[in-house]
Protein backbone atom coordinates (compact mmCIF):
# COMPACT_ATOMS: atom_id res chain seq x y z
CA UNK A 1 0.00 0.00 0.00
CA UNK A 2 1.26 3.34 -0.78
CA UNK A 3 1.05 6.72 1.35
CA UNK A 4 -1.99 8.17 0.39
CA UNK A 5 -1.35 10.86 3.07
CA UNK A 6 1.16 13.80 1.70
CA UNK A 7 3.89 14.38 4.29
CA UNK A 8 2.68 17.92 6.55
CA UNK A 9 4.77 20.47 4.74
CA UNK A 10 5.24 21.57 8.29
CA UNK A 11 7.70 18.69 9.22
CA UNK A 12 10.48 19.90 7.55
CA UNK A 13 10.48 23.63 9.44
CA UNK A 14 9.35 21.66 12.45
CA UNK A 15 12.56 19.45 12.94
CA UNK A 16 15.17 22.29 12.19
CA UNK A 17 13.45 24.15 14.79
CA UNK A 18 13.80 21.17 16.97
CA UNK A 19 17.00 21.02 15.92
CA UNK A 20 17.90 24.61 16.81
CA UNK A 21 16.04 24.79 20.27
CA UNK A 22 17.87 21.85 21.03
CA UNK A 23 21.29 23.38 20.13
CA UNK A 24 20.60 26.18 22.55
CA UNK A 25 19.19 23.80 25.36
CA UNK A 26 22.61 22.10 24.93
CA UNK A 27 24.68 24.67 24.85
CA UNK A 28 23.33 27.51 27.04
CA UNK A 29 21.19 25.57 29.92
CA UNK A 30 24.00 25.46 32.36
CA UNK A 31 25.13 28.85 32.01
CA UNK A 32 21.75 29.79 32.40
CA UNK A 33 20.94 28.41 35.31
CA UNK A 34 24.27 29.39 37.14
CA UNK A 35 23.23 33.24 35.66
CA UNK A 36 19.48 32.36 37.46
CA UNK A 37 21.61 31.08 40.63
CA UNK A 38 23.25 34.40 41.18
CA UNK A 39 20.67 36.10 39.95
CA UNK A 40 17.52 35.25 42.97
CA UNK A 41 20.23 32.93 45.20
CA UNK A 42 18.09 30.15 45.14
CA UNK A 43 18.56 26.85 42.97
CA UNK A 44 15.51 25.98 42.88
CA UNK A 45 13.50 29.33 41.63
CA UNK A 46 16.34 29.04 39.20
CA UNK A 47 15.68 25.63 37.93
CA UNK A 48 11.93 27.17 37.51
CA UNK A 49 13.56 30.12 35.51
CA UNK A 50 15.24 28.35 33.17
CA UNK A 51 12.76 26.23 32.33
CA UNK A 52 10.52 28.92 32.04
CA UNK A 53 12.79 30.50 30.22
CA UNK A 54 13.61 28.11 27.53
CA UNK A 55 9.96 27.65 27.19
CA UNK A 56 8.92 31.16 26.24
CA UNK A 57 12.35 30.52 24.06
CA UNK A 58 10.89 27.82 22.43
CA UNK A 59 7.50 29.54 21.12
CA UNK A 60 8.89 32.40 19.78
CA UNK A 61 12.50 31.21 18.31
CA UNK A 62 11.46 32.70 14.81
CA UNK A 63 11.95 35.70 16.85
CA UNK A 64 15.79 34.80 16.90
CA UNK A 65 17.29 35.64 13.73
CA UNK A 66 21.33 36.38 14.33
CA UNK A 67 22.44 32.94 16.00
CA UNK A 68 25.27 34.78 17.81
CA UNK A 69 23.04 37.02 19.35
CA UNK A 70 21.20 33.93 21.30
CA UNK A 71 22.79 34.17 24.69
CA UNK A 72 21.80 37.28 25.41
CA UNK A 73 18.72 36.96 23.94
CA UNK A 74 17.24 33.71 26.32
CA UNK A 75 19.47 35.96 29.34
CA UNK A 76 17.08 38.69 28.67
CA UNK A 77 13.99 36.68 28.63
CA UNK A 78 15.02 35.35 31.76
CA UNK A 79 15.52 38.20 32.91
CA UNK A 80 12.08 38.99 32.34
CA UNK A 81 10.83 35.93 33.28
CA UNK A 82 12.30 37.01 36.83
CA UNK A 83 11.21 40.66 37.14
CA UNK A 84 7.69 38.80 36.42
CA UNK A 85 8.19 36.62 39.34
CA UNK A 86 7.86 39.98 41.96
CA UNK A 87 5.56 41.64 40.05
CA UNK A 88 3.70 38.29 40.57
CA UNK A 89 4.43 38.27 44.67
CA UNK A 90 4.26 33.98 44.30
CA UNK A 91 6.87 33.52 46.12
CA UNK A 92 8.51 34.32 49.95
CA UNK A 93 11.46 35.94 49.41
CA UNK A 94 14.01 34.94 52.36
CA UNK A 95 17.60 35.42 53.27
CA UNK A 96 20.28 34.97 51.78
CA UNK A 97 22.15 32.58 54.39
CA UNK A 98 18.67 29.92 54.01
CA UNK A 99 17.97 30.80 50.41
CA UNK A 100 21.67 29.96 48.99
CA UNK A 101 23.79 27.10 50.25
CA UNK A 102 26.83 26.91 48.36
CA UNK A 103 28.52 23.52 47.58
CA UNK A 104 29.13 21.92 50.47
CA UNK A 105 32.24 22.48 52.80
CA UNK A 106 34.70 19.71 52.83
CA UNK A 107 37.71 19.83 54.91
CA UNK A 108 39.89 19.75 52.17
CA UNK A 109 42.26 21.69 49.77
CA UNK A 110 42.90 25.78 50.29
CA UNK A 111 40.86 26.04 46.61
CA UNK A 112 38.28 24.86 48.51
CA UNK A 113 38.07 27.24 51.00
CA UNK A 114 38.86 29.84 49.19
CA UNK A 115 35.89 28.95 46.77
CA UNK A 116 33.25 28.94 50.06
CA UNK A 117 34.55 32.70 50.99
CA UNK A 118 34.07 34.03 47.61
CA UNK A 119 31.05 32.45 47.03
CA UNK A 120 29.53 33.78 50.21
CA UNK A 121 30.93 37.34 49.75
CA UNK A 122 29.09 37.04 46.07
CA UNK A 123 26.19 35.92 47.32
CA UNK A 124 26.17 39.62 50.19
CA UNK A 125 27.37 41.18 47.08
CA UNK A 126 24.54 43.99 46.09
CA UNK A 127 22.11 42.67 43.10
CA UNK A 128 23.76 45.77 40.49
CA UNK A 129 27.54 44.72 40.97
CA UNK A 130 26.92 40.92 41.31
CA UNK A 131 24.79 40.67 38.06
CA UNK A 132 27.66 42.42 35.65
CA UNK A 133 30.18 40.54 36.87
CA UNK A 134 28.39 37.14 36.31
CA UNK A 135 27.62 37.95 32.73
CA UNK A 136 31.45 39.28 32.69
CA UNK A 137 32.92 36.25 34.27
CA UNK A 138 30.52 33.25 33.30
CA UNK A 139 28.35 34.83 30.31
CA UNK A 140 31.87 35.82 28.76
CA UNK A 141 29.83 39.28 27.70
CA UNK A 142 31.92 42.50 27.11
CA UNK A 143 31.43 45.74 28.62
CA UNK A 144 28.95 47.00 25.64
CA UNK A 145 26.91 43.69 25.25
CA UNK A 146 26.80 43.56 29.25
CA UNK A 147 25.71 47.62 29.29
CA UNK A 148 22.49 46.69 26.26
CA UNK A 149 21.61 43.63 28.56
CA UNK A 150 21.26 45.94 31.57
CA UNK A 151 19.85 49.06 29.72
CA UNK A 152 23.20 50.72 31.27
CA UNK A 153 25.40 53.00 30.03
CA UNK A 154 29.19 51.04 29.65
CA UNK A 155 30.68 53.78 32.06
CA UNK A 156 28.04 52.28 34.53
CA UNK A 157 28.55 48.97 34.01
CA UNK A 158 32.70 49.43 34.02
CA UNK A 159 32.33 51.07 37.56
CA UNK A 160 29.95 48.44 38.87
CA UNK A 161 33.00 45.96 37.25
CA UNK A 162 35.29 47.55 39.53
CA UNK A 163 33.50 47.80 42.15
CA UNK A 164 32.97 44.04 42.30
CA UNK A 165 35.98 42.63 42.11
CA UNK A 166 37.60 44.96 44.54
CA UNK A 167 34.86 44.28 47.20
CA UNK A 168 35.60 40.67 47.24
CA UNK A 169 39.41 41.08 46.24
CA UNK A 170 39.80 41.60 50.35
CA UNK A 171 38.19 38.40 50.61
CA UNK A 172 41.26 36.52 49.27
CA UNK A 173 43.88 39.19 50.64
CA UNK A 174 42.28 40.97 53.94
CA UNK A 175 45.48 42.31 55.09
CA UNK A 176 46.33 44.13 51.72
CA UNK A 177 44.85 47.40 51.33
CA UNK A 178 43.36 48.77 48.12
CA UNK A 179 45.22 52.21 48.88
CA UNK A 180 43.56 54.87 46.91
CA UNK A 181 41.35 53.12 44.69
CA UNK A 182 38.13 52.49 47.34
CA UNK A 183 36.67 56.13 46.43
CA UNK A 184 36.86 55.43 42.45
CA UNK B 1 48.68 55.87 32.27
CA UNK B 2 48.62 57.05 35.93
CA UNK B 3 48.20 53.85 38.46
CA UNK B 4 44.66 55.16 39.57
CA UNK B 5 43.18 54.85 35.85
CA UNK B 6 44.92 51.64 35.21
CA UNK B 7 44.42 49.93 38.31
CA UNK B 8 40.44 50.52 38.07
CA UNK B 9 40.73 50.19 34.27
CA UNK B 10 41.93 46.39 35.11
CA UNK B 11 39.83 45.85 38.03
CA UNK B 12 36.65 46.14 35.93
CA UNK B 13 38.16 43.36 33.27
CA UNK B 14 41.34 41.95 33.78
CA UNK B 15 41.38 40.65 30.76
CA UNK B 16 41.63 44.47 29.17
CA UNK B 17 44.33 43.95 25.98
CA UNK B 18 43.85 47.60 24.52
CA UNK B 19 47.31 48.93 23.45
CA UNK B 20 47.29 51.62 26.05
CA UNK B 21 47.26 48.56 28.83
CA UNK B 22 49.68 46.68 26.91
CA UNK B 23 52.14 49.55 26.82
CA UNK B 24 51.31 50.21 30.62
CA UNK B 25 52.36 46.60 31.43
CA UNK B 26 55.32 46.99 29.23
CA UNK B 27 56.85 50.08 30.57
CA UNK B 28 55.97 49.24 34.29
CA UNK B 29 56.83 46.30 36.02
CA UNK B 30 54.47 46.10 38.92
CA UNK B 31 51.88 47.07 36.15
CA UNK B 32 52.17 43.91 34.63
CA UNK B 33 52.07 42.06 37.98
CA UNK B 34 49.05 43.82 39.13
CA UNK B 35 47.59 42.59 35.53
CA UNK B 36 48.78 38.59 36.07
CA UNK B 37 47.88 39.02 39.64
CA UNK B 38 44.08 39.67 38.94
CA UNK B 39 43.45 37.44 36.15
CA UNK B 40 45.06 34.82 38.74
CA UNK B 41 42.01 36.50 41.01
CA UNK B 42 39.84 36.24 37.87
CA UNK B 43 39.79 32.44 37.30
CA UNK B 44 39.43 31.76 41.32
CA UNK B 45 36.50 34.27 40.29
CA UNK B 46 35.21 31.92 37.71
CA UNK B 47 35.55 29.19 39.71
CA UNK B 48 33.69 30.12 42.64
CA UNK B 49 30.92 30.96 40.33
CA UNK B 50 30.16 27.95 38.69
CA UNK B 51 28.39 26.39 40.61
CA UNK B 52 27.19 22.63 39.71
CA UNK B 53 23.97 22.32 37.71
CA UNK B 54 21.38 19.98 38.47
CA UNK B 55 21.64 16.79 36.93
CA UNK B 56 19.96 16.19 33.68
CA UNK B 57 18.97 19.89 33.06
CA UNK B 58 18.70 20.17 29.22
CA UNK B 59 16.86 16.68 29.48
CA UNK B 60 14.42 18.01 31.58
CA UNK B 61 14.03 21.44 29.85
CA UNK B 62 13.24 19.20 26.28
CA UNK B 63 10.40 16.93 28.36
CA UNK B 64 8.47 20.05 29.07
CA UNK B 65 8.46 21.45 25.75
CA UNK B 66 7.70 18.25 23.95
CA UNK B 67 4.81 18.13 26.66
CA UNK B 68 3.73 22.14 25.27
CA UNK B 69 4.36 20.97 21.89
CA UNK B 70 1.98 18.01 22.03
CA UNK B 71 -0.33 19.91 23.85
CA UNK B 72 0.12 22.87 21.38
CA UNK B 73 -0.35 19.96 18.15
CA UNK B 74 -3.46 18.27 19.20
CA UNK B 75 -5.04 21.82 20.03
CA UNK B 76 -4.11 22.36 16.37
CA UNK B 77 -5.92 19.08 15.52
CA UNK B 78 -9.06 19.87 17.40
CA UNK B 79 -9.52 22.79 16.48
CA UNK B 80 -9.46 21.30 12.92
CA UNK B 81 -11.83 19.07 13.61
CA UNK B 82 -13.85 21.11 15.16
CA UNK B 83 -13.91 23.71 12.08
CA UNK B 84 -14.94 20.81 9.86
CA UNK B 85 -17.64 19.49 12.07
CA UNK B 86 -19.03 22.92 11.89
CA UNK B 87 -18.91 23.44 8.40
CA UNK B 88 -20.83 19.60 7.84
CA UNK B 89 -23.34 21.35 10.44
CA UNK B 90 -23.97 24.06 8.27
CA UNK B 91 -24.22 22.38 5.48
CA UNK B 92 -26.53 19.96 7.05
CA UNK B 93 -29.01 21.59 9.30
CA UNK B 94 -29.29 25.29 10.90
CA UNK B 95 -27.70 24.28 14.13
CA UNK B 96 -28.61 26.60 17.36
CA UNK B 97 -25.39 26.08 18.77
CA UNK B 98 -21.78 27.17 17.08
CA UNK B 99 -18.50 27.51 18.44
CA UNK B 100 -15.10 26.49 19.05
CA UNK B 101 -14.38 25.80 22.51
CA UNK B 102 -11.41 25.23 24.23
CA UNK B 103 -8.96 22.32 23.42
CA UNK B 104 -10.17 20.34 26.63
CA UNK B 105 -13.21 20.62 28.91
CA UNK B 106 -12.23 19.99 31.73
CA UNK B 107 -9.24 20.30 34.03
CA UNK B 108 -9.65 16.01 34.13
CA UNK B 109 -8.98 15.67 30.04
CA UNK B 110 -5.94 18.07 30.05
CA UNK B 111 -4.43 16.01 33.21
CA UNK B 112 -5.10 12.69 31.97
CA UNK B 113 -3.75 13.87 28.52
CA UNK B 114 -0.36 15.84 30.47
CA UNK B 115 0.20 12.76 32.23
CA UNK B 116 0.03 10.38 29.47
CA UNK B 117 2.04 12.76 27.26
CA UNK B 118 4.82 12.77 30.44
CA UNK B 119 5.00 9.44 30.93
CA UNK B 120 6.81 8.09 28.62
CA UNK B 121 9.64 10.61 28.72
CA UNK B 122 10.02 11.06 32.54
CA UNK B 123 12.94 9.67 33.82
CA UNK B 124 12.41 7.11 37.27
CA UNK B 125 15.94 7.20 38.76
CA UNK B 126 16.07 10.86 39.70
CA UNK B 127 15.46 11.68 44.00
CA UNK B 128 14.24 14.79 44.74
CA UNK B 129 14.96 16.22 48.33
CA UNK B 130 12.51 16.81 50.97
CA UNK B 131 14.03 20.57 50.99
CA UNK B 132 13.72 20.84 47.24
CA UNK B 133 10.19 19.71 47.08
CA UNK B 134 9.13 22.21 49.96
CA UNK B 135 11.00 25.36 48.47
CA UNK B 136 8.56 24.42 45.02
CA UNK B 137 5.75 23.57 47.40
CA UNK B 138 5.90 26.95 49.26
CA UNK B 139 4.92 29.27 46.15
CA UNK B 140 1.24 27.65 46.58
CA UNK B 141 1.62 27.65 50.45
CA UNK B 142 2.21 23.57 50.67
CA UNK B 143 4.42 21.55 52.96
CA UNK B 144 5.99 17.92 53.48
CA UNK B 145 5.88 16.82 56.78
CA UNK B 146 5.34 13.60 56.40
CA UNK B 147 7.04 10.53 54.97
CA UNK B 148 6.16 10.06 51.14
CA UNK B 149 7.19 8.16 48.38
CA UNK B 150 10.15 8.97 46.41
CA UNK B 151 9.39 12.05 43.76
CA UNK B 152 11.33 11.26 40.49
CA UNK B 153 10.15 14.88 39.08
CA UNK B 154 9.15 17.93 40.28
CA UNK B 155 9.15 20.73 37.93
CA UNK B 156 6.64 23.92 37.03
CA UNK B 157 4.68 23.16 33.55
CA UNK B 158 1.90 25.02 32.40
CA UNK B 159 -1.32 23.52 32.62
CA UNK B 160 -2.91 25.35 29.53
CA UNK B 161 -1.88 28.25 30.57
CA UNK B 162 -1.62 27.79 33.81
CA UNK B 163 1.57 27.41 35.68
CA UNK B 164 0.93 24.56 37.78
CA UNK B 165 3.41 21.99 39.96
CA UNK B 166 4.05 19.01 38.33
CA UNK B 167 5.23 16.10 40.50
CA UNK B 168 5.57 12.21 39.79
CA UNK B 169 5.81 9.91 43.21
CA UNK B 170 7.58 6.28 42.63
CA UNK B 171 5.10 3.68 44.34
CA UNK B 172 5.80 0.72 44.82
CA UNK B 173 4.20 -0.67 41.30
CA UNK B 174 2.93 2.37 40.05
CA UNK B 175 4.07 6.07 39.26
CA UNK B 176 1.66 8.46 40.67
CA UNK B 177 1.14 12.19 38.93
CA UNK B 178 -0.01 15.12 41.33
CA UNK B 179 -0.90 18.50 39.71
CA UNK B 180 -0.67 21.00 41.95
CA UNK B 181 -2.76 24.07 40.04
CA UNK B 182 -4.65 27.16 41.44
CA UNK B 183 -8.46 27.05 41.21
CA UNK B 184 -8.90 29.41 38.70
CA UNK B 185 -8.23 28.06 35.53
CA UNK B 186 -11.26 28.77 32.99
CA UNK B 187 -11.70 25.33 32.86
CA UNK B 188 -14.41 23.58 34.32
CA UNK B 189 -13.03 21.24 37.46
CA UNK B 190 -13.42 17.44 37.51
CA UNK B 191 -14.21 15.70 41.17
CA UNK B 192 -13.35 12.51 39.17
CA UNK B 193 -11.98 11.26 35.49
CA UNK B 194 -10.06 8.91 34.21
CA UNK B 195 -8.85 6.51 30.77
CA UNK B 196 -8.75 3.36 29.86
CA UNK B 197 -5.47 3.00 32.07
CA UNK B 198 -5.93 5.52 34.61
CA UNK B 199 -8.02 6.97 36.92
CA UNK B 200 -7.89 10.65 38.43
CA UNK B 201 -9.16 12.68 41.18
CA UNK B 202 -9.48 16.40 42.46
CA UNK B 203 -9.08 17.64 46.03
CA UNK B 204 -9.47 21.06 46.86
CA UNK B 205 -6.71 22.49 49.28
CA UNK B 206 -6.43 25.77 50.22
CA UNK B 207 -7.00 28.04 46.74
CA UNK B 208 -5.68 25.52 45.28
CA UNK B 209 -6.63 21.77 43.42
CA UNK B 210 -4.63 19.09 43.67
CA UNK B 211 -5.42 16.50 40.93
CA UNK B 212 -3.81 12.62 41.48
CA UNK B 213 -3.62 10.58 38.70
CA UNK B 214 -3.02 7.09 39.70
CA UNK B 215 -2.89 3.46 37.46
CA UNK B 216 -5.80 1.57 37.55
CA UNK B 217 -4.04 -2.10 38.85
CA UNK B 218 -1.76 0.59 41.68
CA UNK B 219 -2.87 -1.72 44.50
CA UNK B 220 -2.58 1.06 46.67
CA UNK B 221 -5.96 2.90 46.76
CA UNK B 222 -4.96 5.38 49.72
CA UNK B 223 -2.93 7.61 47.63
CA UNK B 224 -5.17 10.84 48.33
CA UNK B 225 -5.35 10.32 52.06
CA UNK B 226 -2.18 9.57 52.31
CA UNK B 227 -1.14 12.94 50.35
CA UNK B 228 -3.30 14.74 52.12
CA UNK B 229 -2.15 13.97 55.46
CA UNK B 230 1.43 14.56 54.32
CA UNK B 231 0.94 18.03 53.01
CA UNK B 232 0.74 21.46 55.26
CA UNK B 233 -1.23 24.02 53.97
CA UNK B 234 -1.26 27.59 54.59
CA UNK B 235 -2.17 30.79 53.00
CA UNK B 236 0.06 32.08 50.47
Amino acid sequence: MGNFFRRPQVSLGMKTKQLKYEALVRAYSDDLYRYGVWLCRDPNIAEDLVQETFLRAWRSLESLKDQGAAKSWLITILRRENARRFERKQFDLVDIEESYVPDTLSVGSEQEVENHLLRRKIAELEPEYREPLVLQVIGGFSGEEIAVILELNKNTVMTRLFRARNQLKDVLEPQEQNRGIENG
Amino acid sequence: MDDLTFRKRIYANPHDNAQDIVDACQDDKNKAKFKSDMKTFDSKLKQALTVSTPDNLAEKILLSQSIDTQNGSSKRTKVHLAIAASVAVLVGVISVKFGLTNNFDNVGEYAIAHHNADIKHASDNYTYSLAQINSKLAAYGGEIIDALPNISFANTCYFGRIKSLHMVFQGEKFPVTVFLIPNETGLAQSTNFSDQDYNGETINVNNNQLLIITHKDDPNKDWSKQLTQSIKWKNV
